[in-house]
């Protein structure tokens, strides 16, 4: 019931790279590798000369040139070519082109809460633990936190940077091709900092562009009974005091933004796939399944009052 | 017992640690004023102001440097009285060459970034 | 002694230098008696009263003993994570107890096993190797290692109770804070942590002293055994690293306590701020752990290959270089906070920089094996797998320190791998090689070389199997610090075989334990001797009381360049050879080239340092759990402790000087510079000082991120009457105590009156001073919780008032010194170091004042 669809391999690796920002470094990372592993090799072969060699060559290695050489002058050639090599690199990833797209996001125990800004700064969209981004342009994110440090994170795709009380952290990166990646806090938050996911999904251009507008729509109306009905029991038992869903009474700010959230890859910041069932188990058992989040278990409901706002909520795409 | 005079050869021997140090504090202080108070945002000669600083101290460091380099190759460590201690002198005013030397690529690595790196980027 | 073969024995293939005359200092044959009363007053306390013992040879083993219990424990909850880890999704344990362990193992091993295992070593080596008789402060030690102890046990125990912290070991606020962490598991952090840290500050006094002070006659620095250097560097890193994170801690105590937001971003504070603290403690850190393994490391080389260090004068460059360098790596931690990049880059830079003394080590250590013969003896193969997982740690090293790198494997497995690398192999691995090599000191057999090989290839493999698979883990994604992970992102294999090869390590582990089991017998008055005939003087034959005579050294391996030392020495025809004036005593020397100075008096067994430790531990723990009476009446009895321990020090050096050889005398006593308790004053006034450097550094850092409620407009600043008339009191204290300074040398001369009633003057005058700084500000209606800048400025005021609470102290033991004789020209070191703290306190008091004054209308001006 709770399995997740197949989104590819490595779609949180730093060696599955794909973006111009998470490439450099994969690039660099290889050469480090095989650059750090010679000088391994050299140090081991050093060693088991300086053991096992004929005597005049131990002789040989046995003094004080050894260390001038070995200690000094080549660490000081091969720190100098990376240091300068490295810097390079930082100089050219924080001055990437301008930004076509402005998200902010903000990380809060645990869970992501994100906004699409137009030009001022103003805040146009609001939804929740995915972002969907159009493939091959730079998107600026600037970073806050609503309670403890945080750190973002999309491997495939950048770095990370910390979401800090008090500041805002921005920086850009871009996908290189529509795909699914996925990203998670890197800085521990708390009792639920391993499920503290999210992903980000790029696409097509066009595509983003109809999804944006689809998003902007408030949710659609019911279009079946069991769904009314649905819509009913959220809005009786409270969900609206957390969570907004635009077009209907619901506009609580505490949790996650639920207008669209069938549209989502998965539910409670990356802890589960998406699905009426993983909806109406996470509904009855919030406590049990991500323990100390702010959501209640609502075991108090029967099983057909879990299907009906799991369904509907599911239907809100 | 005069046991200050005994502190010279140890802190002639760290002084060129204790230069870096100072160089590094500075620099550090520079940018970080420069990019939250924005106070060095103007230009000096063609460069900008927090390059010029930090070539600035650099040339300070390398001179400082050079100054301690230069006396303990004259030997004016403390030359005390028996054989034994003199090799302790030569020994001292070897160390302080050495550590003056590294000191010296420490703090170019540490100007290297200034012509390479945005500031507050 | 006649010499043992064992099965832990090496062959001697030094090439041999020739001989020359040496002239001894004493005459054969020594009187009747001598020896005997030498070992009566080294004899060792038994039954119960070991835990008064305060020499050496006991402190040290029970110190390196509990470190290692800590290690094992530490180890034992590593296994509790790796087994929860070893499957996706796994139901072993929860999060809850998952967060405390992970905030536990690192906290321990960190605090209770690195930094005390490196410093149990030191107390337990360093005398025997500079041929003291005991460190210069041996209660000092005794009362370092109990507080630990003590307060370690404590502390491991909050896990049985649910109450061990659970922020990980560094702590960041906010969710340290009380918002986000109400419980009192981060008191215990805060308070057990702050006191284990005085508790290391305490033996690296009593380290610097005894290196700079203890050594044998003609031991000059260039002489000095490699471990010595690193020790000395290793306790300065001490003296001006952990400061930065006691001070951290007791502002984020406040913040909880009182609500001062020194942290808060709401109110002007910054949570960054407590990560400058942490990292400036936290990354040299590091190299505290790593430079005495290393130290180690340069001394077992050349006895296993039986050749001297090969460019000892470099690798002496490369330890004071690391020490120095270290500290300009703390932001190599903070690559991802949003600092400015080119900031990022100087730590970058400084981070290959810090790389160049490292490989001087290594390949001096490569010359080293190549100039000898290495023999496969379990140290040796300790040795090698050291530089294996070592180098490997130091290359992953420099890949986190480019930034960007840095901030795609930050926070990931590969930095948990990295790190585990460096400490496994730049610590854990020297260490062992130091328990079997040294091992043969201390007990009566040396440990199994069969064992021994088993050991270490169970530890080699594991730390291999376990760690060097996490990089990858890492890059494929995995953060650290999570309890579990989801089945679908393939790390579960992975992780499974990390998982089997901790279990591969603590199988070594328990292999080691069964060694010691078998074949560690300490305090017999017996010991297995020098088993690697090795070239330094802890391998002279011994006793409690060191070496029956003690040596005058004329080179670097003086076991190796004089055959007939041991001999000589337990002839006593050096110096020392017994204990006239009745007691126990070292020679203190010259810090440079190491002269006789004079004979200093140590104290025998007492059970202050022990009940003084315990009473200190309980006094923090009273704190952490809100017992604040019981709490300040251990407090207040841990302070009578100290004060009985100090009260016969500096005894009357009226007796006539002291025979320490035939033509050489020594005064039993000595004034000003000379002496090392003013050593230990002036390394204590350091460490006082870089504290109070941090809160400067603190203070301006907080301007400088929240500059906006520095301006006079926002907040009324007192009149300058408030800066001139607690500038003018402590001034007048300071003029008062130079007085008694001056007054102190007329005596027993002159009438001691005018000097009691200066001393009278000046504690008040110090007390009003502070006084009326707190009252200048708070007049204005300045409060410490409405915002950074009024914590921060009430926070000067707090770090002045401890210290001079400190001196208010030591004032009034020098009151009674004088009131019962014990005061006079010859016996001053009571006021010389009170004096020279009371002028430190009134330059510290009068910048604080600046800072709270002057800085504020600077700025406001701009």
């Amino acid at each position: 019931m709770w399995d997740w669809p197949d989104l590819g391999d490595g779609i949180q690796s730093v060696l599955a790279p794909a973006g111009p920002h998470a490439g450099w470094v994969a690039h660099l990372s290889w050469l480090i590798f095989i650059g750090g592993g010679l000088i391994l090799l050299l140090v081991v072969i050093m060693t088991t000369l300086a053991i096992f060699a004929p005597d005049r060559w131990r002789k040989g290695i046995g003094q004080r040139r050894t260390v001038i050489i070995g200690g000094i002058a080549f660490p000081l050639v091969t720190l100098t070519a990376m240091l300068v090599y490295g810097l390079g690199g930082s100089a050219a990833l924080v001055s990437s082109p301008a930004a076509a797209l402005r998200i902010e996001v903000v990380g809060e125990q645990w869970w992501w809460r994100v906004h699409y800004l137009d030009e001022t700064g103003a805040i146009r969209l609001v939804t929740a633990n995915e972002i969907r981004i159009p493939a091959g342009l730079p998107i600026q994110f600037d970073l806050k936190s609503a309670d403890v440090i945080h750190s973002f994170w999309v491997p495939s795709l950048a770095g990370k940077l910390d979401m800090i009380p008090g500041r805002v952290n921005s920086y850009r990166f871009a996908a290189d091709e529509a795909g699914v990646y996925r990203g998670q806090c890197a800085e521990y938050c708390g009792a639920q900092h391993a499920l503290m996911a999210f992903y980000v999904v790029a696409m097509e251009q066009d595509e983003f562009e109809q999804w944006y507008a689809d998003q902007v729509q408030p949710a659609a109306e019911p279009d079946l009974p069991q769904f009314e009905a649905g819509r009913e029991l959220f809005l009786t038992n409270g969900c609206g005091a957390c969570h907004t869903v635009r077009g209907t009474p619901a506009d609580g700010v505490i949790g996650p933004d639920l207008t669209h959230v069938g549209s989502r890859v998965s539910l409670a910041a990356g802890t589960l796939p998406n699905n009426v069932g993983t909806l109406a188990g996470w509904i009855a058992s919030a406590q049990h399944l991500k323990p100390d989040n702010k959501m209640p278990s609502f075991d108090n409901l029967e099983g057909t009052e879990l299907r009906a706002i799991a369904g509907y909520l599911e239907n809100l795409k | 017992m005069r046991e200050q005079t005994f502190f010279k050869p140890l802190l002639a021997s760290v002084s060129g640690l204790v230069i870096w140090a100072a160089h590094f504090g500075i620099i550090y202080a520079v940018n970080a004023l420069n990019c939250e108070r924005r106070w060095m945002d103007q230009t000096v000669l063609g460069m900008g102001l927090v390059p010029f600083a930090i070539t600035m101290a650099t040339i300070a460091a390398v001179l400082g440097l050079a100054i301690i380099a230069a006396l303990a190759f004259l030997d004016k460590a403390p030359n005390l009285p028996d054989a034994a201690n003199e090799r302790t002198s030569v020994f001292f005013r070897k160390l302080t060459i050495t550590v003056t030397a590294l000191a010296l690529v420490a703090v170019i690595y540490q100007t290297i970034p200034v012509y390479v790196v945005p500031a507050c980027a | 002694m006649s010499e043992k073969t064992s099965e832990g024995g090496i062959a001697d293939t030094r090439k041999r230098a020739p001989t020359t005359e040496i002239e001894y200092p004493n005459s054969l044959p020594r009187p009747e008696g001598e020896l005997e009363q030498l070992q009566k007053v080294w004899e060792p306390p038994r039954g119960l009263r070991l835990f008064s013992a305060v020499n050496n040879n006991y402190v040290g083993v029970y110190y390196v003993g509990a470190s290692f219990l800590f290690f094992v424990l530490a180890g034992i909850l590593a296994l509790v994570i790796r087994t929860q880890l070893a499957m996706p999704e796994n139901a072993f344990i929860g999060h809850e107890l998952y967060n405390q362990l992970f905030t536990m193992h690192g906290t321990m091993m960190m605090f209770l096993f690195a930094v005390p295992a490196v410093e149990a070593m030191g107390v337990y080596l360093l005398p025997n190797m500079l041929g003291a008789r005991d460190l210069p402060f041996p209660r000092l030690s005794a009362y370092a290692f109990w507080a630990y102890f003590a307060g370690g046990l404590a502390f491991f125990c909050s896990i049985f109770f649910g109450l061990a912290p659970n922020g990980g070991w560094f702590m960041y606020p906010p969710l340290t804070s009380t918002e986000y962490s109400p419980g009192i598991n981060a008191d215990f952090w805060l308070l057990g942590i702050g006191f284990i840290e005085i508790s290391a500050i305490a033996g690296a006094i009593e380290i610097v002293v005894g290196i700079m002070k203890t050594r044998s006659p003609g031991m000059s620095l260039d002489k000095l055994p490699v471990y010595a250097w690193a020790m000395l560097v290793f306790a300065g890193m001490i003296i001006f690293g952990f400061p930065a994170i006691i001070l951290g801690t007791l502002l984020l105590e406040l913040e909880r306590a009182f609500d001062w937001p020194f942290f808060i971003a709401e109110r002007g504070g910054d949570p960054v701020l407590w990560q400058h603290l942490f990292w400036f403690f936290g990354h040299p850190e590091v190299y505290i752990i790593f430079l005495p393994a290393a130290g180690m490391v340069s001394m077992m080389v050349p006895t296993m290959a039986q050749t001297p260090l090969v460019a000892y004068r470099l690798v002496v460059l490369a330890i004071l270089a690391t020490g120095f360098l270290s500290f300009g790596l703390w932001v190599h931690h903070m690559y991802t906070t949003g600092i400015p990049s080119l900031s990022l880059s100087f730590f970058s830079a400084a981070s290959m920089a810090v790389a160049i003394p490292s490989g001087i080590q290594v390949f001096a250590w490569i010359a080293t094996l190549a100039a000898g013969k290495i023999q496969f003896k379990t140290p040796a193969l300790f040795i090698l797998g050291f530089l294996f997982i070592f180098t490997l740690g130091g290359l992953t090293g420099v890949m986190v320190a480019l930034v960007p790198f840095d901030w795609q494997v930050h926070d990931t497995y590969f930095v948990v791998a990295h790190f585990h690398y460096v400490l496994i192999g730049g610590m854990v691995f020297p260490l062992f090689a130091a328990v079997y090599y040294w091992i043969p000191l201390a007990s009566e057999r040396p440990l199994s070389e069969r064992i021994g090989k088993w050991v270490f290839w169970l530890l080699f493999i594991g730390v291999n199997v376990t760690f060097f698979t996490m990089h990858i883990t890492g890059l494929a994604g995995m953060p650290r610090r999570v309890y579990t992970y989801p089945q679908n992102l393939s790390w579960g294999a992975l992780n499974m075989v990390s998982t089997v090869g901790s279990y591969m390590i603590a199988a070594g582990v328990l292999l080691f334990l069964i060694d010691l089991a078998r074949n560690f017998r300490p305090f017999t008055g017996n010991n297995a001797g020098d088993v690697w005939k090795a070239g330094t003087l802890e391998w002279l034959p011994s006793g409690n009381y060191q070496t029956r005579s003690i040596p005058h050294v004329a080179s670097r391996e003086p076991l190796w360049d004089q055959p007939t030392l041991a001999e000589d020495v337990v002839a006593g025809r050096y110096y020392l050879p017994g204990a006239p004036t009745g007691g126990r005593e070292t020679i203190i020397t010259s810090p440079i080239d190491a002269r006789p100075q004079y004979l200093l008096k140590l104290p025998g067994p007492s059970w202050a340092p022990f009940l003084g430790a315990l009473f200190t531990a309980a006094f923090f723990m009273g704190l952490t759990i809100k017992l604040y009476i019981a709490s300040l009446a251990c407090g207040v009895l841990a302070i009578a402790m100290i004060l009985w321990w100090m009260w016969d020090t500096n005894p009357d050096t009226a007796d006539h000087p002291v025979r320490v050889g035939d033509k050489l005398e020594l005064p039993i006593n000595a004034a000003g510079p000379a002496s090392h308790s003013w050593w230990g004053t002036v390394t204590l006034i350091l460490v006082g000082a870089t504290l109070f450097t941090c809160l400067v550094f603190s203070y301006l850092y907080l301007w400088l991120v929240n500059g906006e409620i520095w301006l006079p407009s926002q907040q009324e600043l007192p009149t300058l009457l408030w800066y001139a008339l607690p500038a003018g009191l402590y001034l007048a204290s300071s003029a008062a105590m130079a007085f008694v300074f001056r007054h102190a040398g007329k005596l027993p001369g002159s009438n001691a009156w005018p000097l009691r009633l200066a001393l009278v003057l000046a504690i008040p005058l110090m007390i009003a001073g502070l006084g009326a700084s707190i009252y200048g500000q708070w007049q204005t209606g300045l409060s410490p919780t409405q915002s950074s800048y009024g914590a921060v400025v009430y926070m000067l005021n707090v770090i002045q008032g401890i210290y001079v609470f400190a001196l208010v102290l030591m004032g009034s033991f020098v009151l009674m010194r004088s009131l019962t004789g014990r005061l006079s020209a010859s016996r001053r070191a009571s006021v010389d170091n009170t004096t020279l703290f009371w002028h430190y306190m009134t330059a510290q008091g009068l910048i604080g004042l600046s800072l709270a004054h002057i800085f504020p209308r600077l700025v406001g001006m701009g």
